[in-house]
């Protein structure tokens, strides 16, 4: 009778409100279902709180080992020691002959000490300055000659004339060094003894000249030929041995 | 979230890192206690103080305003870090002629000089802590070591062996000029013609001096001494 229904899905018998309600509760049911709250803030998955925890605990891991929280004042690991170097065998110089490491020694004291006066080729200037080539007391017993170097000379010298005062070298001059420039002065410049002063029989020979009498004088010929007039204490050293030329001990040859 | 929450978490987020990265070692690095001498370790008394001879100054600021620590560091690093220590010639020498095996790694002590301690970002470039060292031992044997760094910086793929070098050329600290009168002594034996001299400006003298004086492989103290062999008696 009246014209056909344009809402053909809204019939009388629907009740309208509670249509809604009912569409609304399926929605919030759904939404409950997918984890979907008011205020979009939702919970964290477990797995992303799993995945984070590992994370976390290596990481405080990393910071708890590394030693020094924050402590910049240390800058090194606690306890650290050097890795030795790969292939360490071939790490330093190589060793060399005994002779030739305590003339390497001896070659720098020379050309700091000795050549200003004595010459660069040792043979001194004829009237100041003797000669250390061919001397007697350079080539004779290695006390005497110690006793030269450390403390200087005053009056005649081996060859009988007399030069003029040579001062004393021995200060803060160490074993090694004494050693050194003995040794050289010994089987350089013509002389070829051959043989080597240790590092222990210079330190033998500090000692006696600071047991001298007249220590920290001069000495003179009267002196050397009473008092010390012998060869120094300690081991022969076979002028081959192979020595760190650095710290002058016993070295294996490195290949 | 309110504008107010996010000011405040994200200051909150970069100053504590910043403080924590940047200003507490700062502060704290600024005032490193000097490391004494004593006599039973070391041989002799007094405060530990590498000295080093050169434009140190003046060349570190060069250094800086051209970005050369991006691309070379100056760190050689602990053996729990890293293999720098025995790099050849990194760390020291292997064998050098007086003193033996001189390789160390570098400590705070060895900036002693310059505003900052340059370590550098990234090894694009070789560690250049004892490059002063490197240039005249191996390097520039026989020859000048300040003319192989200017040659260096000239153009750095000028030599052969160093021809995929992608360090980027200096060639702005140089300048080529009209020969007056005679030759400078600053000229360069490369470059020029004629009568034009290559001649380096004074950053690039700065530069080179402070790179020549990158020598850190005094001997230290035994406090920082880490080496596991003892001296042998």
């Amino acid at each position: 009778m009246s014209q056909p229904n344009q809402k053909p899905d809204l019939e009388d018998s629907i009740n309208v409100t509670e249509a809604h309600g009912r569409v609304v509760r399926e929605a919030a049911a759904c939404a409950r279902e997918k984890r979907i709250v008011d205020n979009g803030i939702a919970p964290v998955s477990l797995w992303a709180t799993v995945a984070c925890g590992v994370v976390a605990i290596i990481a405080g891991g990393v910071l708890g080992t590394a030693g020094n929280l924050f402590a910049y004042g240390a800058t090194f690991r606690p306890g650290y020691v050097r890795t030795p170097a790969p292939g360490a065998a071939d790490a330093g110089p190589q060793p060399k002959p005994a002779l030739a490491a305590y003339e390497a020694k001896g070659a720098k004291i020379f050309s700091a000490k000795c050549s200003g006066c004595h010459g660069s080729d040792a043979r001194g200037n004829g009237s100041t300055y003797p000669s250390l080539a061919g001397s007697a007391w350079v080539n004779g017993e290695t006390e005497r000659f110690a006793m030269v170097i450390l403390n200087g000379l005053q009056g005649p010298v081996s060859d009988g004339k007399t030069y003029g005062v040579m001062p004393p070298q021995g200060i803060g001059m160490a074993s090694e060094d004494l050693a050194g420039i003995m040794t050289y002065m010994r089987n350089n410049f013509g002389n070829k003894k051959g043989d080597v002063v240790t590092a222990e029989m210079a330190k033998a020979a500090i000692e006696i000249s600071g047991k001298r009498a007249k220590a920290g004088s001069a000495v003179t010929g009267e002196e050397l030929t009473a008092d010390h007039a012998k060869m120094l204490a300690g081991a022969v050293l076979d002028p081959a041995t192979m020595l760190d030329p650095i710290t002058l001990a016993p070295a294996a040859a490195k290949p | 979230m309110s504008l107010r929450t996010f000011i405040l978490g994200l200051s909150a987020s970069f100053g504590i890192a910043w403080l924590a990265m940047v200003v507490v070692p700062f502060i704290k690095m600024r005032n490193l206690a000097p490391v004494q001498l004593t006599e039973a370790a070391d041989g002799a008394t007094g405060i530990f103080f590498p000295k080093r001879t050169g434009r140190v100054a003046n060349g570190a600021q060069v250094y800086a305003e051209n970005g050369c620590y991006l691309c070379h560091t100056q760190l050689v690093r602990p053996t729990y870090a890293g293999n720098d220590l025995y790099r050849p010639d990194w760390g020291g020498l292997k064998s050098d002629g007086d003193r033996g095996d001189t390789r160390r790694e570098t400590n705070a002590y060895d900036f002693f000089g310059e505003k900052f301690a340059q370590i550098g970002v990234v090894r694009m470039g070789p560690d250049l802590s004892n490059l002063g060292r490197r240039v005249e031992s191996n390097y520039a044997v026989g020859k000048n070591p300040a003319e192989w760094l200017y040659a260096h910086l000239y153009n750095p793929r000028l030599s052969p062996e160093r021809w995929k070098s992608t360090c980027p050329s200096y060639r702005f600290l140089f300048e080529e000029r009209k020969i007056k009168g005679s030759r400078s002594p600053d000229a360069l034996s490369f470059g020029g013609g004629e009568d034009t001299e290559l001649v380096p400006d004074s950053d690039a003298k700065a530069l080179v001096s402070y790179l020549l004086s990158l020598k850190k492989d005094q001997p230290v103290p035994a406090a920082l001494t880490f080496s596991p062999v003892k001296k042998v008696k």
